[in-house]
């Protein structure tokens, strides 16, 4: 079992769609531009759990760090959605909790819910749990934390409370 | 927290509550925001920390009485939602169920493919709708995004943000404002209000946008279509 960290997701909001109209080798470019933007964000004490297909699961111990690097990397997207030729539609969903290793992957309930999370956002936006958002001093990051509300996620038994991070 | 009587029926009634916060499965869920100090509350499970006051329910019917202005968050899979009066910010989520908000200072409204109805946002409304459709007929400011499903915005005062996968959105624009509008394969329809001229600045790979508005400065638009459409056009 994991220590307790910060769970996100990514993913890219439209992506089959512009895969279906523009094409695989366009497709690849975007995902090539989401990947230099992570990767150059990145904080020391995280790493990229795995990808899937335009996702990416990452693992980070600290909650402000995840905090900070994942508004970091909204702001990349928007200006590589506003410079580059495509538009990129990041969306990420945020959650703390423990997982339990599996080779180099992370499974478990809180693997899951965080999962649902990224679901539930829309382009450009960042939720987080209210386990994240507790295990986190927003104020003092200079983060600000609207609460969405209690939101019934498919697959969970109870709803989980989120914040809109920005 | 005390107990008492409403309508016939046992309720619970509390004061000095900020914010509430209802949950449910596929009950229906009945707010109203009237002129009174004190939350009633019939039906679900109801706990009070500080002063927020929660209420999970299941499948049975929820009805909650709160002051004008409250903050209120609603949650739920299936049921209903109606929310009668003026509130303070809101925000509700629901997979499938129907939405109706009458007014809310703020509004922030998820639903992956339910039916949605606002009918005044005073400051803000956030929309988001998989494959349902969202209605608004007033609000100052709008930030939306439809995957497949529509969103249609009678009159928007201030500013506005929208996006599209491939559903559709049309947005009458009120006053002047900055808009911003990004679709992949979708639709995105502005009508400016009589009066206004519009400068749009726009980005196409294989879409096409359109504008046969009045030239002018009132309304400044950013347009970006991958192969969708968007089109601006006067009253």
């Amino acid at each position: 079992m994991s220590d307790a960290g910060a769970i996100a997701f990514t993913d890219i909001v439209g992506f089959t769609k512009f895969t279906a109209t523009q094409g695989d080798a366009r497709a690849v470019e975007l995902l090539d531009v989401k990947r230099g933007i992570v990767d150059a964000l990145l904080p020391g004490r995280a790493r990229i759990v795995k990808e899937l297909g335009d996702g990416l699961m990452v693992s980070i111990e600290r909650a402000d760090e995840s905090v900070r690097f994942c508004l970091d990397l909204q702001e990349a997207a928007r200006e590589a959605s506003s410079d580059g030729p495509y538009p990129l539609w990041l969306r990420i969903g945020l959650h703390w909790g423990a997982a339990v290793e599996r080779g180099d992957d992370l499974i478990g309930n809180d693997v899951n819910i965080a999962a649902r999370i990224v679901d539930q956002a829309g382009p450009g936006e960042t939720l987080a749990s209210d386990a994240l958002v507790d295990a986190c001093d927003a104020v003092a990051i200079g983060v600000d934390a609207e609460p969405i509300g209690p939101v019934v996620m498919k697959g969970l038994r109870e709803p989980i409370w989120l914040y809109r991070l920005t | 927290m005390t107990s008492g009587t409403v309508a016939g029926m046992a309720a619970k009634r509390v004061t000095d509550i900020t914010q509430v916060r209802v949950s449910a499965t596929s009950g229906e869920v009945d707010v109203v925001a009237e002129d009174r100090a004190d939350v009633v509350v019939d039906g679900g499970e109801v706990t009070v920390r500080d002063s927020t006051l929660t209420v999970q329910g299941g499948s049975d019917s929820i009805k909650v009485r709160v002051p004008k202005g409250m903050a209120l968050s609603v949650g739920t899979r299936s049921g209903q939602v109606a929310l009668s009066g003026s509130f303070g910010a809101v925000g509700v989520s629901s997979e499938s169920g129907q939405v109706s908000i009458e007014k809310a200072r703020r509004v922030d409204v998820r639903t992956t493919s339910g039916s949605v109805e606002i009918r005044r946002a005073v400051e803000v409304c956030r929309a988001r709708t998989e494959s349902g459709s969202i209605s608004v007929r007033e609000t100052r400011d709008l930030a939306a995004h439809a995957d497949s499903g529509s969103i249609q915005a009678r009159r928007a005062e201030g500013d506005v943000r929208v996006r599209t996968t491939s559903g559709q959105i049309d947005v009458g624009i009120g006053g002047p404002s900055e808009l911003a509008a990004e679709t992949i394969d979708g639709t995105i329809r502005f009508e400016l209000a009589a009066g206004l001229g519009a400068a749009v600045e726009a980005r196409s790979h294989s879409g096409r946008v359109d504008n046969t508005a009045p030239s002018g400065d009132d309304c400044r638009l950013v347009a970006h279509t991958v192969s969708g459409h968007i089109e601006v056009r006067g009253r």
